[in-house]
């Protein structure tokens, strides 16, 4: 497959040298401080976003991952057009967002996982129509897009239950097709799994990944779930401090700095004995347990099987460690100056 | 994706109809508000009564202040407090999600707001006029300009949601628009002489309330009901255009100020 890079136009988004600098007040402690700062009201300048860069080619799904406060939430709104940078070019699907805004919103789409698009008293199915209105699509098309939509999603009977009777899981699928609608070549996604269950979350990143390589769109998702990075995308930025700190394949990541899991055990028995090279007790309550694996030491399998064999299990889940670790742990490989990216 | 030439105003005549279906889903909160209505003129067609027997009203029958009451009230109590919505979305972030896409924010919850306030005022009116004659046992002593004040008082609304769309904006500044919406209700109430008309405020009070446009959203369709020529109504409905369009002047630049600050302070 040819470079993206070396095609013309063959970027869905670029960033060179994105700055952005906010004025915050600054408030002085106590209440002599918040008097002073009734008078006369002190701010001081934040950089929420220092000199990024970075490319994605069409149709890459790229997590773009960092601790709270690290940019993210200020890059994608400069990429979607809501804040003008004040240094640095920005290009997406080949338009200037700030100055493109509405071109720019019929070519992109937004799930934001705490937020809701749909109307809270009424069926998504209502949403949807009103959609097909905003982004002025031919009524023949959405209604061919809407009924593949809803069939992939498995959203067909949700349609005309108000959104405030629907579970989170339920909610979130029909917030993703209420994106999708309008076909967008750039997908935002923001923690579009947070607060669903195993099972929902699953089913949510299959298929934002399906959708993405059957449409042929960009996803930038920004989550502080691992499992979102490692089973949607392909590769992983990574911002601190408004910079970029690492810019590799997910694979090279979980290579690199993924080499934990987390394993818990419901058991039959109260305190089953596992003791293998590599595997530490976490956590261990009657008929609970939670393991650590040093992935280097033990495989996942090996664990599995020890567990299988020495205990009757009712249930089993492994887990990434969370993403705040992760960053830490490539934050700290970068101050020991130990090339990251 | 597949874009059609379509009506500019389309996509917002669909938020306006989808806004009067959410109105009349929250039946609960339609019953509640409708009773509440009536609840209040059934308590001054009493005090009016009674202030009448003691001869207080003057020149004023108490069946007319009853209808003077049912039409600010329908307008006060009908037009919804959309400036709520406006204010969640700046203070959750909300607003992220609706200025990317391909229409005006304003125009959105504008549009969201009239489609819910017409829908309100509809069935407020109706318990309100039904109210009104109910209690009073009569028709004003206009009821030809009745038939003038009910259009009025949908226009009324209408320039309410404006003002009430620019008190949420201010919310990019405040945090918590409430205090700005109880001085603007305290404001209507008084110079928009919802209790009493403003022909019995004395003259230097009746002289503020007039140049304000308060006055044009209470007092103006509601005086039709014992003032019902032609005249009174074509001068309420310029002096509502008027301040229609005075309100979306205030929201457009408000909005550019609000839009600047969000690129200031951050999102």
């Amino acid at each position: 497959m040819p470079n993206p890079a070396h095609q013309p136009n063959g970027f869905a988004i670029r960033v060179r040298g994105l700055t952005k600098v906010f004025r915050v007040p600054d408030r002085p402690p106590g209440l002599a401080g918040a008097v002073r700062q009734l008078f006369r009201p002190k701010s001081k300048s934040v950089r929420a976003v220092d000199e990024l860069s970075f490319e994605i080619a069409r149709g890459e799904r790229v997590a773009f991952v960092g601790p709270n406060g690290a940019g993210k939430s200020t890059t994608i709104k400069v990429l979607s057009g809501i804040l003008h940078p004040d240094a640095g070019e920005v290009e997406v699907a080949g338009l200037l967002p700030w100055r493109d805004r509405r071109e720019l919103g019929f070519r992109i789409g937004t799930v934001f996982g705490q937020r809701t698009q749909l109307w809270y008293h009424l069926p998504a199915g209502d949403t949807f129509d009103l959609l097909a209105h905003v982004y002025e699509q031919d009524p023949a098309v959405h209604a061919r897009r809407r009924a593949e939509l809803v069939e992939i999603f498995g959203i067909g009977d949700l349609l005309t239950k108000p959104v405030r009777q629907l579970s989170l899981g339920e909610r979130m699928r029909c917030e993703i097709v209420a994106s999708l609608l309008h076909a967008p070549d750039v997908l935002f996604l923001d923690e579009p799994t947070i607060g669903l269950d195993v099972t929902a979350k699953a089913v949510i990143r299959d298929l934002i990944r399906d959708r993405s390589q059957a449409d042929g769109s960009t996803v930038l998702l920004t989550s502080h779930d691992t499992g979102d990075m490692e089973r949607v995308c392909d590769r992983v930025i990574v911002i601190h401090e408004g910079r970029l700190l690492l810019d590799q394949p997910v694979r090279a990541l979980r290579q690199g700095y993924i080499r934990r899991k987390v394993i818990t055990l419901l058991t039959a028995e109260e305190s089953p004995a596992l003791e293998l090279d590599g595997v530490e007790i976490v956590a261990q309550e009657p008929h609970r347990t939670v393991l650590e694996v040093d992935l280097d030491r033990t495989p996942v399998d090996k664990v599995v099987a020890h567990a299988l064999e020495n205990a009757r299990l009712r249930d089993l889940t492994v887990e990434d460690p969370p993403m705040e670790e992760i960053v830490q742990a490539i934050y700290a490989r970068a101050a020991n100056g130990d090339g990251v990216s | 994706m597949t874009a059609v030439a379509v009506s500019p105003t389309a996509k917002y005549r669909h938020v306006a109809l989808l806004g009067a279906r959410q109105t009349f889903v929250e039946r609960g909160a339609l019953v509640a508000r409708s009773a509440f209505v009536l609840l209040i003129l059934l308590v001054f067609s009493r005090l009016w009564e009674t202030v009448r027997e003691l001869g207080g009203l003057g020149s004023m029958g108490a069946a007319d202040l009853l209808w003077y009451l049912a039409v600010t009230e329908w307008v006060a109590i009908g037009t919804l407090q959309t400036w709520v919505a406006v204010q969640e979305d700046v203070r959750t972030g909300d607003i992220a999600y609706l200025l990317p896409r391909p229409m005006s924010y304003v125009g959105y919850r504008v549009a969201e707001g009239l489609g819910r306030v017409g829908a309100h005022m509809l069935v407020i009116g109706a318990a309100s006029l039904l109210g009104a004659w109910a209690f009073s046992g009569s028709l004003p002593s206009a009821p030809a300009g009745l038939l003038l004040a009910a259009p009025l008082a949908m226009l009324a609304s209408a320039v309410l949601v404006v003002f009430y769309i620019w008190v949420g904006l201010l919310a990019f500044w405040l945090q918590d628009a409430q205090p700005a919406y109880f001085i603007f209700q305290k404001l209507l109430f008084v110079f928009g002489g919802l209790m009493l008309p403003l022909t019995i405020y004395p003259e230097w009070l009746r002289t503020i309330s007039l140049w304000t446009p308060f006055s044009a959203l209470l007092y103006g369709p509601a005086s039709l009901v014992f003032e019902g020529d032609a005249e009174a109504a074509l001068w309420t409905a310029l002096r509502l255009v008027f301040w229609g369009a005075a309100a979306a002047l205030l929201l457009r630049v408000t909005y550019a100020r609000a839009r600047r600050r969000l690129e200031v302070n951050g999102g």
